[in-house]
């Protein structure tokens, strides 16, 4: 069972791309069946758990090296496992329309099935050896999905973006997978946090390794400040973005901190996570609120609810975090395949400000959409409501977060209401603000796009109902303490019907003096560094521009040239002499072979009368 | 009792029947799966043993020859292809002296049979280079067996392992006979001529096959003995080997025709097998050395059956033959470039951890300043590794491409191609299976 988990996903993407070949239509129907199966693999999985799966597995043993290759499944890997093959079904499901005209689809749905796959092998792994082989697999797989459209350019440099970001996080990975090894001398996750607890590492050491470990989490689940690639991989096509955005890619970097939940709490690491978390929070949730793409918006408010998650990590809640990623991950990717099947029936059209008014021509979508912006912005009875609640509460009461943090999230929070209402308001009511565009529409269709949509919207609500279930499970005990703060509830909810006040007036009733107050040059100036995600991407680039390359690979350039070039042509020169030399020895006459033969069996002998053998 | 061997050695003798018929290959692919089927079956008679190393090898040594016979085009050689197997399956079971010396000189005699098949006047003088070099060298050998059995050896008994006199100089001796097949230093001079001028095809088999089924039998029925007696002659064996190694590498470096480079690099890795003899007296040696037999039988059979094929389709013979080939065939550059990476060293490929291996056996045998040279020359080996890469994908496409091109439609006499890219896919199989599972083989006793 757990071996066709793990297999499955390759011999698909293979098989997908081997018959998509001969028909394109192949390809799909195979990613597709690979999909269903592999959900319900891991539903079979969760119905029959009763512990957790442990298949302790040796890569190669040698002296006294081994290298562990384990598969260890739990049931917070289960829940993550549901989400990767539920959403990633579905997403498969919804692509058959999506990318229908697309003449590539069989690398299309094989480079997907890979994705896939590395997201199980990374939520199945019992060291940190196959963890990092996951890892690797989709960073991988996401340079090939961005960049799936690689003949244009935009695409092509977003794929080599994320590569570049998510790598520089992944050699802090390999590093901190070699530091466990030479300090703890084991990779095992579950031991690793046993080590932990029971106070056998050194604490500074631990805290070096946990910080390496989330930068690569950083890296991974786009956070300040390794985030610009997140919202350049919106170039890639949008059922791509919900697979990364919502089923998997960015979820590992919170599901790593949260399977070593118990090594970053004795570390002492956690208040690092938060305070990343918080930052990353507050820049994507004011940088959303100004963004006129629709899934920009969307991309920077992953950004800030997988930082709200990541807070509630920092703040000693592992169930806060973890539903909220459980949340998130399903109505984020409701999100997106809406907004997909918006592009799609707008001809590919993603500014919203040239949208307006669609709810007439594709009301399903609008209603689905609708409830995911209900869950996003936190309005029970949907999920969202519950973990985002749950994550301020305790970012309050503990004493650590309880400052700046805990201000920090609560803004994000709140203003997740402000910039998804936005985006809502401005894609589905008002009037149609391009009416050449309007009479265009393509109606979708019912089976491929609006049933998947309709199906995560019907989770993000039920999700809502089943909470606590949901938090017994990914914290594996049976009784769990959510955080509550009273009038907290009540505040967030009022503050929020403000905020959507707030949008309906200023979207709706009044866009000209929306336009109005743009023009203030103060509001100008606010505009374009919340557009421009704070200009850190600017401020990485600028960096490495004139830091990195003018003067410390310019320094390094000249003692590459003046030193290092030098001596190595002195050993050219030298090894040509050497080459040159033994160049005698070879002779093309049969003869000399021969000799060579004989002598070499009288210094033999003669080797052998000094050595004393005869 | 039906073994591997009779399989293979019955259908040599039958294949003879089939010759000129559509028949001979896919007879000949049946009893190499039934071989394979077999293998680690012991041949019937005394003198003949298995272990689980050898299984695993004739295994692989049948799955190579498979690939060999796919590759091969006008199926002239497929009689000598399989009694080289049969050869090899006696030479690999052998645990007696006089069993060994038969089917090592069995094995000589096939493969001069093999390099006989003469067209051209250069095809002439590498077979004679080699045959009289084989004979000197068979010489030797038979010199240390009269030496060994001098001094009290039997012939029908494994290696005595605590010879000495006269039986010690005997084994020095033998194992310096042998080396003439393993192309070490002094004994490596024919190889160059022999490995360049021969059908490449031929030489892939040479190199790769014949050589790692020496080193295999004859670290098996030695290395009781050296790692008893070695004091002496660890030295010398890691002189000869730092020596073999240092002169294929430096030999292959400045090249300009590949199968010249193929062949001292040929030479430089025979240098790395012999380090597996050096550090013999650590457990990990003969897991090095099986490893390196088994990631060199891949890549070094795989790269020259690759230059066989681009020399019959493109003629291509030097380097600068070479360029663009990344463009015109992606499918050949892509295993050509596993391949060589592989020969270099690079992790994930069977060739890297074949060295690592060996490197290892020989810093636990104490003698790590060896191994600082091997790895100076592991270091130097990649630069023409390299340079054949760099020639495949960065330069100028050379005007051999183009008109092969138009060759192309005019006749159809890459009907083979299918089954040569077959071959090389089963090589490459090796060549990534044994680089990310080395569990395998080191669970071999």
């Amino acid at each position: 069972m757990v071996a066709s988990l793990l297999l499955l996903p390759l011999l698909g993407a293979i098989l997908a791309y081997l018959l998509g070949l001969q028909n394109k239509k192949l390809a799909f129907w195979v990613a597709e069946i690979t999909g269903i199966l592999l959900f319900m693999i891991s539903l079979i999985l969760m119905i029959n758990y009763t512990e957790p799966i442990d298949i302790p597995m040796t890569w190669f043993e040698f002296g006294a090296i081994s290298i562990p290759f384990g598969i260890y499944i739990d049931q917070l890997s289960l829940v993550m496992l549901l989400i990767a093959t539920g959403l990633g079904f579905l997403d498969i499901h919804f692509a058959h329309d999506y990318m229908s005209d697309d003449p590539h689809q069989p690398r299309y749905y094989a480079k997907v099935l890979f994705f896939i796959g590395g997201m199980i092998l990374l939520v199945s792994a019992k060291d940190m050896i196959s963890l990092f082989v996951g890892w690797e697999f989709m960073g991988l797989a996401s340079y090939l999905l961005i960049s799936f459209w690689h003949e244009q350019k935009a695409p092509a440099d977003a794929g080599v973006s994320a590569f570049l970001f998510t790598r520089f996080g992944d050699i802090f990975l390999f590093a901190a997978i070699g530091l466990l090894f030479y300090f703890s001398g084991t990779l095992d996750l579950m031991q690793i946090n046993a080590m932990a607890n029971s106070g056998t590492l050194d604490k500074d050491t631990m805290f070096l390794i946990a910080i390496f470990i989330f930068i690569a989490a950083i890296g991974k689940s786009g956070q300040f400040p390794l985030f610009p690639w997140l919202m350049r991989a919106m170039e890639g096509p949008t059922t791509v973005s919900a697979l990364i955005h919502g089923a998997t890619m960015v979820n590992s970097g919170i599901y790593i901190v949260a399977r070593l939940f118990d090594f970053y709490t004795v570390a002492g690491a956690l208040i690092v996570v938060a305070s990343i978390g918080a930052i990353s929070a507050f820049i994507g949730a004011t940088s959303a609120l100004v963004q006129s793409e629709l899934k920009k918006v969307l991309a920077y408010s992953t950004m800030s609810h997988l930082s709200i998650a990541f807070v509630g990590l920092g703040a000693g809640s592992l169930v806060a975090g973890m539903t909220h990623l459980v949340n998130h991950a399903v109505f984020k990717a409701l999100l997106f395949l809406g907004a997909g099947a918006v592009i799609m029936s707008v001809h590919h059209v993603k500014d919203m400000w040239r949208l307006g008014g669609l709810s007439k021509k594709m009301l399903w979508i609008s209603i689905f959409m609708g409830m995911a912006v209900l869950s996003l912005s936190g309005i029970p009875p949907f999920s969202g409501f519950y973990s985002k609640d749950a994550v301020i509460a305790s970012a309050i009461i503990n004493p650590d977060t309880t400052g700046l943090i805990a201000i920090l999230v609560t803004i994000a929070g709140l203003l997740s209401m402000a910039y998804i209402g936005r985006l809502w308001v401005l894609t589905f009511r008002g009037e149609p603000r391009d009416k050449s565009l309007f009479t265009q529409v393509k109606t979708p269709s019912t089976f491929w796009i609006v049933l998947p949509l309709a199906i995560m919207a019907g989770v993000t609500l039920l999700l809502g109902f089943v909470q606590t279930p949901l938090a017994q499970m990914l914290s594996g005990e049976t009784s769990v303490k959510m955080h509550h703060v009273d009038g907290l509830v009540l505040g967030l909810i009022f503050a929020m019907s403000i905020l959507a006040l707030l949008v309906y007036y200023f979207y709706i009733r009044r866009l000209d003096l929306t336009a109005k107050v743009s023009k203030h040059p103060l509001m100008k100036a606010i505009h374009s560094v919340l557009f421009n995600g704070y200009y850190v991407e600017y401020l990485i680039y600028w960096f490495i521009e004139h830091v990195i390359i003018q003067s410390i690979a310019k320094t390094m350039h000249w003692i590459d040239q003046h030193l290092i070039d030098a001596s190595i042509n002195g050993v050219v020169t030298l090894a040509k002499k050497v080459s040159k030399v033994f160049g005698y020895t070879y002779s093309q006459k049969v003869g000399d072979n021969a000799s060579a033969m004989a002598i070499g069996l009288f210094f033999l002998l003669v080797a052998m009368l000094l050595g004393g053998i005869v | 009792m039906i073994s591997a061997f009779s399989i293979l050695f019955a259908s040599a003798l039958l294949s003879l029947l089939f010759h000129r018929t559509i028949w001979l290959k896919p007879f000949t692919l049946i009893a190499l799966v039934i071989g394979m089927c077999l293998s680690g079956t012991a041949i019937g008679i005394s003198g003949f043993e298995t272990s689980q190393a050898t299984s695993l090898f004739e295994f692989i040594l049948q799955w190579v020859l498979f690939a060999l016979v796919l590759h091969d085009k006008n199926e002239t050689s497929i009689t000598q292809i399989l009694f080289i197997g049969a050869a090899s399956i006696a030479l690999l079971q052998s645990s007696t002296l006089i069993s060994f010396v038969i089917s090592f000189e069995a094995l000589s005699i096939i493969s001069m049979v093999l390099v006989s098949q003469i067209r051209t006047p250069d095809q002439a003088e590498g077979a004679i280079k080699m045959f009289i070099a084989g004979a000197i060298s068979t010489g030797i050998l038979l010199l240390g067996t009269a030496f060994y059995l001098m001094g009290g050896g039997m012939l029908d008994k494994a290696i005595d392992i605590h010879a000495d006199g006269f039986a010690s100089m005997g084994i020095v001796i033998m194992l310096f006979g042998v080396f003439y097949k393993l192309t070490i230093v002094p004994m490596h001079g024919w190889a160059m001529d022999t490995y360049t001028l021969i059908r490449h095809s031929h030489a892939g088999l040479l190199t790769g096959v014949a050589k790692t089924v020496v080193a295999v039998a004859t670290f098996k029925i030695f290395s009781g003995f050296l790692a008893v007696q070695i004091e002496m002659g660890i030295l010398l064996l890691a002189f000869l080997s730092v020596l073999t190694m240092t002169l294929g590498n430096f030999l292959a470096l400045f090249q300009t025709q590949i199968s010249r480079i193929l062949a001292y690099s040929s030479i430089a890795h025979a240098g790395y097998i012999l380090l597996a003899f050096v550090g013999v007296k650590s457990s990990y040696a003969s897991t090095g050395l099986l490893y390196m037999a088994i990631a060199y039988i891949f890549m070094q059979t795989a790269v020259f059956l690759l230059l066989d094929t681009l020399a019959h389709r493109y003629n291509i013979k030097s380097l600068d033959d070479l360029n663009g080939l990344g463009k015109a065939n992606r499918v050949l550059a892509f295993f050509f470039t596993v391949q060589l990476f592989s020969l270099a060293g690079i992790p994930l490929l069977a060739g890297f951890l074949a060295k690592a291996v060996v490197f290892y056996a020989v810093v636990d045998a104490g003698l790590w300043y060896i191994v600082l040279i091997a790895l100076l020359n592991s270091a130097l080996s990649v630069g023409y590794y390299a340079w054949i890469i760099k020639h495949i994908y960065f330069d100028k496409p050379s005007t051999l491409f183009a008109q092969e091109q138009t060759d192309k439609h005019k006749t159809g006499k890459y009907a083979n191609e299918k089954l040569s890219i077959l071959s090389q896919s089963m090589l490459l199989l090796g060549t990534v299976f044994f680089g990310i599972f080395a569990s395998l083989v080191f669970s071999v006793i």
